[in-house]
């Protein structure tokens, strides 16, 4: 704090009602981050002065940003593609029904049927999606290999991959069998170990049958999860696990962006930019 | 914490300064006097500290040519009411959460004390304080300047700040585009 008034410059016999920009400065310390954007507009001294580096620094110092985290962050591509988790990035192989082949499938395995790039080992890897025998509990054992290849084919087209608290979390609303949407766990990459952490029944008018898009997009400190929807034009919904009740928060969203930095700095803003196909 | 170092600055400056008076005569740039309590000066102002640790206080009023009389009066007004005043518990209890309120919060006699200022003087007291090196007095200010900010659009911001928008519409248009969530209401 005491750097600050170092920047002091000679004052005059009188501020004629005008603030010189160094109290500015002090004084915009005291605003919230969303707050200080809109008043960028205001000149352009103004905008320079909050944009600077050091008054960012000092601002997230004295937790004028509750949104400031250190933590690195890649963009997102939209929900078709991938996600990015830990500094890998993860998508799913195929990109359309036609690319899928029964001879994929193997007797006793789940398709391997994402992908990841590590950026930092710049490492390929293979992962299984999640195995249906586990989840059906063996209920399809006399399905034909057909059968069970066309449920791997509606698995993947009703899943999406997202991150939750660092884990790649494969959302599947799987209305077919068991009138649940799933949220599964990665937790072991090499195993391919997967682990059903939410099954949500019957969730409710606010996730439609036949969505294939149900997006996870955070998972709150108190255990609610917010779900980007493409329905329509959109849909933000909040689930709570203590009552078990989907809520929707917001129609008509267009795009979702994450912040995962400074609200300050735009350089660090993640976008996640979802098109809800209208 | 500001206040320990500030009386240890006052009997440092006690020691040093023969002066037998235990007040300081200010003058305003426009030749008007104020007598202001040394130790008050020396405890809330790093400026005026430094001045009669170095003897460069003039016994016939220290000439403080960047502060008009009516900023003057109002910091000589601020050091006698402070150092009339005991912190109190809700000022001592903030210092030490620093990092949930990183600025203190005015005490009620210090925002009633801003609070019935004009603009302008406030404008002048905050400029004053920023050059006598009064931190308090500086947060005091800065807080009640910023509260004026809060919930306001930036032509009212401009209005009450006498600035001149210097972008193009077209340029305003394109921030105002960029930074549209901010122009959201939570």
């Amino acid at each position: 704090m005491e750097s600050r008034r170092n920047t002091r410059v000679a004052a005059t016999a009188t501020s004629h009602g005008v603030l010189p920009l160094d109290l500015v400065f002090d004084v915009l310390l005291r605003l919230s981050a969303k707050e200080i954007c809109r008043l960028r507009t205001v000149c352009r001294p103004w905008r320079s002065l909050t944009s600077d580096p050091a008054f960012i620094k000092l601002i997230v110092e004295l937790g004028g940003d509750p949104t400031a985290s250190p933590e690195l962050h890649f963009p997102r591509d939209d929900m078709h593609s991938g996600v990015v988790v830990g500094g890998a990035v993860y998508y799913f192989v195929v990109d359309s029904y036609d690319r899928f082949e029964m001879k994929d499938l193997e007797s006793d395995s789940a398709l391997d049927l994402i992908n990841s790039f590590d950026f930092e080992t710049e490492h390929w890897s293979t992962i299984r999606v999640p195995n249906l025998e586990d989840e059906d509990n063996g209920n399809h054992d006399d399905v034909g290999k057909g059968a069970k290849f066309h449920e791997y084919i509606d698995m993947w087209a009703k899943s999406v991959l997202a991150e939750l608290k660092g884990y790649l979390v494969l959302a599947h609303n799987n209305r077919r069998y068991s009138s649940s949407l799933d949220l599964w766990f990665l937790t072991n990459m090499e195993n391919s170990l997967w682990v059903k952490e939410y099954s949500i029944k019957d969730p409710g008018p606010a996730i439609p049958v036949h969505e294939e898009f149900v997006k996870p997009l955070l998972l709150l400190e108190d255990g609610r999860i917010v779900f980007f929807i493409i329905f329509f034009e959109g849909t933000l919904a909040m689930y709570d696990p203590m009552t078990k009740v989907f809520s929707v928060m917001k129609t008509g969203v267009r795009e979702v962006a994450l912040y995962t930095g400074s609200l300050l700095a735009e350089c660090s803003l993640s976008i996640q930019s979802i098109d809800a196909g209208v | 914490m500001e206040v320990d170092k500030g009386k240890g600055e006052a009997e440092e400056t006690r020691k040093v300064a023969e002066a037998d008076r235990d007040t300081v005569t200010l003058k305003s740039s426009d030749g008007k006097l104020f007598e202001v309590s040394k130790e008050a000066a020396a405890r809330l102002s790093t400026v005026l500290a430094g001045m009669i640790a170095g003897g460069s206080i003039d016994d016939n009023g220290t000439d403080l040519k960047q502060i008009g009389s009516e900023a003057l009066e109002n910091v000589v007004d601020y050091c006698n009411k402070h150092a009339n005043s005991i912190p109190s518990a809700a000022l001592i209890s903030s210092s030490i959460s620093f990092n949930t309120a990183p600025f203190k919060e005015p005490e009620e006699w210090e925002r009633k004390f801003v609070d019935r200022l004009s603009h302008d003087a406030l404008f002048d007291l905050v400029e004053a304080a920023n050059f006598l090196g009064m931190e308090r007095l500086l947060d005091v200010t800065c807080h009640k300047i910023s509260e004026m900010m809060k919930g306001k659009s930036p032509d009212q911001i401009r209005e009450v700040f006498n600035i001149k928008n210097d972008y193009t519409k077209e340029e305003l248009e394109e921030i105002r585009q960029e930074l549209a969530w901010a122009f959201y209401d939570d």
